[in-house]
């Protein structure tokens, strides 16, 4: 359960956003929504612990620690799929052996080419590796910024249909996206407009 | 330690950085000689001063291209996020650039001491005085990269940081070479590089995670 | 008593109790530093080995204790505003950076000046001189962090991590720095050997020492002020104040 409460935050000259305030129980999810500029990526930071400076309060209940996929999403060119997915699990104690992670990265259509370093993927390939951590988390609330985006449909799909098993299963998931996503149409959003 | 071995894949699979640094150390050595004169009489005595500072000088310059590469492609934030103690990060970086630039030059310092006509039991102590200082230097080094990882300055702001923080262990480093190995002089220098350890990885710390809140 | 403390933390209330300080501070460092420039550059006995160049020290002492100790006030101030997080302490380094970076200039130059009837050049590396090369390369990097930074909390914050760290690493490299210069020293150099000062002379350096601290204190304060301002422009009480 994620809960903001009177959240404020001043950057840079500018109020970002003044007085959020949302609740997100388990197995809900929360479309944060924004035109560039409005502090999305800033309140994905708060969410997720990176951010400190602002007012109001940020409560996480019995969750544990979020898992935060941001713009830039750690896959390091001279890795392989395989090291880096490795790597993020471990940083989170969630090493898994090499079966359940090519498994994962499977789900998100990565078949081949598990054993080359990155740098010969596309950018939607990448995207996939990062995205591949989810199936393999033990993190109960999901914060993913712009995390649809520069995924062809097919990868879209997929992770909706991941996204949705994880609130079938009481997790909570707080995401934006510049397009519209179908199957999460009906879930809560929260507006933040650009204060000019 | 999987965290080592990550930092280590990537510096063996990229080893350009390492490379370089050797390079430029090389090609710094043989600038002196041509600058001031070959006549090995007087290169001599200055060559532990000369190698230790092209060593400073080839860290400063390497030290922020691993954690630039971590900005930027957000592992950074992974990193400070995760369950891992994050100073343990910071040594285990730190660990990496001295491998990746000051044991290649720990290892180069027989030749480099040669191109400066050095006697060979000055490039010993040379190369003990290295060991000890060496990983020092990328403590400070790792420092100075978390202060300015990030900002589009030039290149030349980590030094001026970091630079006066290197002067103890460049005095220690040189005298301890320079007197033959004097006790004193051995043991200050042990006494910075522990406290060092102790110290400087949780500063890096501290700073990365201001460091990503940018 | 903690509450006092407290209190001084706000900018608001900062701002209008010190300005009472102002004309104090402004009328203690023109009355010292004026009798103390008198006294010491044309009253004060010439010494008997340098001559009349002696009374560069009357400005170059004064400047050199005045950079430490200012090093050392800007690092206590990041220390403050990295525990507790007060704007006002982040103010205060921000604004006592560069007045430290001048006086260590001021040091650094009129020691070298010194430099020349003494010891016949413009700059010799002893140990004093050295520390304090090295003391402006640290303000430099505070100053150049803040630069590269911009204005945000962040880059506030880890220019205040550097000071510390600065701070931290002072002693050491001012004892390397004194080993150094023990094991090189010219034979031929005597400063260190002086006789005792007669109050004829350590008079006026303690009137220019204390003259100095309160013009640091004037400046910084006058300082400190403006930048508050120009921190909480968008509260209401800069806004009332402005329009009166």
């Amino acid at each position: 359960m994620l809960q903001i409460e009177s959240l404020s935050c001043f950057r840079q000259d500018r109020f970002l956003f003044k007085d959020l305030n949302a609740k997100v129980l388990p197995g809900q999810a929360l479309q944060i929504v924004g035109e560039n500029g409005s502090g999305k990526t800033t309140l994905f930071k708060i969410l997720a612990g990176l951010f400190d400076e602002y007012e109001g309060r940020v409560i996480l209940a019995d969750a544990g620690r979020p898992l935060y996929l941001g713009h830039r999403y750690a896959v390091n060119d001279q890795l392989t799929p395989i090291e880096n997915l490795n790597f993020l699990l471990k940083l989170n104690d969630m090493q898994q052996a090499e079966g359940p992670l090519t498994a994962a990265l499977a789900r998100f259509q990565l078949c081949s080419g598990l054993d080359q370093p990155c740098a010969a993927l596309s950018e939607g390939q990448k995207k996939r590796v990062a995205l591949a951590r989810l199936m393999l988390t033990s993190a109960r609330i999901w914060l993913l910024d712009e995390a649809f985006s520069a995924l062809d449909a097919p990868g879209r799909a997929v992770l909706s249909e991941v996204c949705q098993a994880h609130l079938a299963s009481g997790g909570t998931l707080i995401f934006s996206s510049h397009q519209g996503i179908p199957e999460f149409a009906s879930a809560a959003q929260l507006h933040l407009k650009a204060e000019l | 330690m999987t965290l080592l071995l990550r930092e280590l894949k990537i510096l063996l699979r990229s080893p350009a950085g390492a490379i370089q640094s050797l390079m430029f150390a090389v090609l710094v050595i043989a600038l002196f000689p041509l600058a001031i004169t070959p006549d090995p009489d007087q290169l001599a005595p200055l060559g532990i001063g000369l190698i230790w500072v092209v060593t400073l000088l080839a860290c400063l310059l390497a030290a922020d291209k691993s954690l630039a590469s971590d900005y930027a492609d957000g592992s950074l934030e992974q990193m400070v996020l995760s369950d891992y103690p994050l100073w343990w990060m910071c040594l285990v970086k730190s660990m990496a650039h001295w491998v990746s630039c000051a044991l290649p030059l720990l290892l180069m310092a027989p030749i480099l001491g040669a191109m400066l006509a050095m006697p060979l039991d000055r490039i010993v102590w040379l190369m003990a005085s290295l060991v000890l200082g060496s990983p020092i230097l990328s403590l400070f080094c790792m420092l100075g990269a978390m202060l300015t990882v990030g900002l589009n300055q030039s290149s030349a702001l980590l030094p001026i940081l970091i630079a006066p923080f290197l002067v103890p262990t460049l005095i220690l480093g040189t005298q301890w070479a320079t007197t033959g190995g004097e006790a004193f002089y051995g043991y200050m220098l042990a006494a910075l590089l522990c406290l060092s350890v102790v110290t400087l990885p949780f500063a890096t710390a501290v700073v990365a995670k201001i460091a990503v809140s940018r | 008593m903690w509450r006092w403390f407290h209190q001084w933390g706000s900018p608001k209330f900062f701002y209008h109790r010190s300005g009472a300080l102002l004309p104090v501070l402004a009328l203690a460092s023109v009355l010292i530093l004026g009798c103390g420039v008198v006294w010491g550059l044309l009253i004060a006995p010439a010494d008997y080995q340098q001559g009349e160049s002696v009374r560069i020290m009357y400005v170059h002492v004064p400047a050199a204790i005045l950079a430490q100790s200012s090093y050392a006030m800007m690092a206590i101030m990041a220390l403050i505003s990295l525990i507790w997080r007060l704007k006002i302490a982040d103010a205060a380094v921000q604004t006592v950076a560069p007045i430290g970076a001048c006086v260590t200039l001021l040091a650094l130059a009129t020691g070298s000046l010194w430099g020349k009837p003494m010891w016949g050049t413009y700059w010799v590396w002893d140990a004093r001189l050295t520390s304090t090369l090295i003391l402006f390369f640290l303000f430099a990097g505070v100053l150049a962090l803040r630069n590269a930074a911009g204005q945000s909390q962040s880059a506030g914050r880890a220019a205040s991590v550097l000071a510390v760290i600065g701070l931290l690493n002072l002693p050491i490299i001012k004892y390397s720095v004194d080993w150094w210069f023990t094991l090189h020293q010219p034979a031929s150099f005597t400063l260190t050997e002086r006789p005792a000062m007669p109050f004829s002379m350590w008079g006026p350096l303690l009137m220019m020492v204390v003259g100095f601290y309160a013009w640091f204190f004037l400046a910084w304060l006058i300082r400190l002020r403006h930048e508050l301002v120009k921190r909480e422009v968008r509260t209401d009480w800069v806004q009332q104040m402005i329009k009166q």
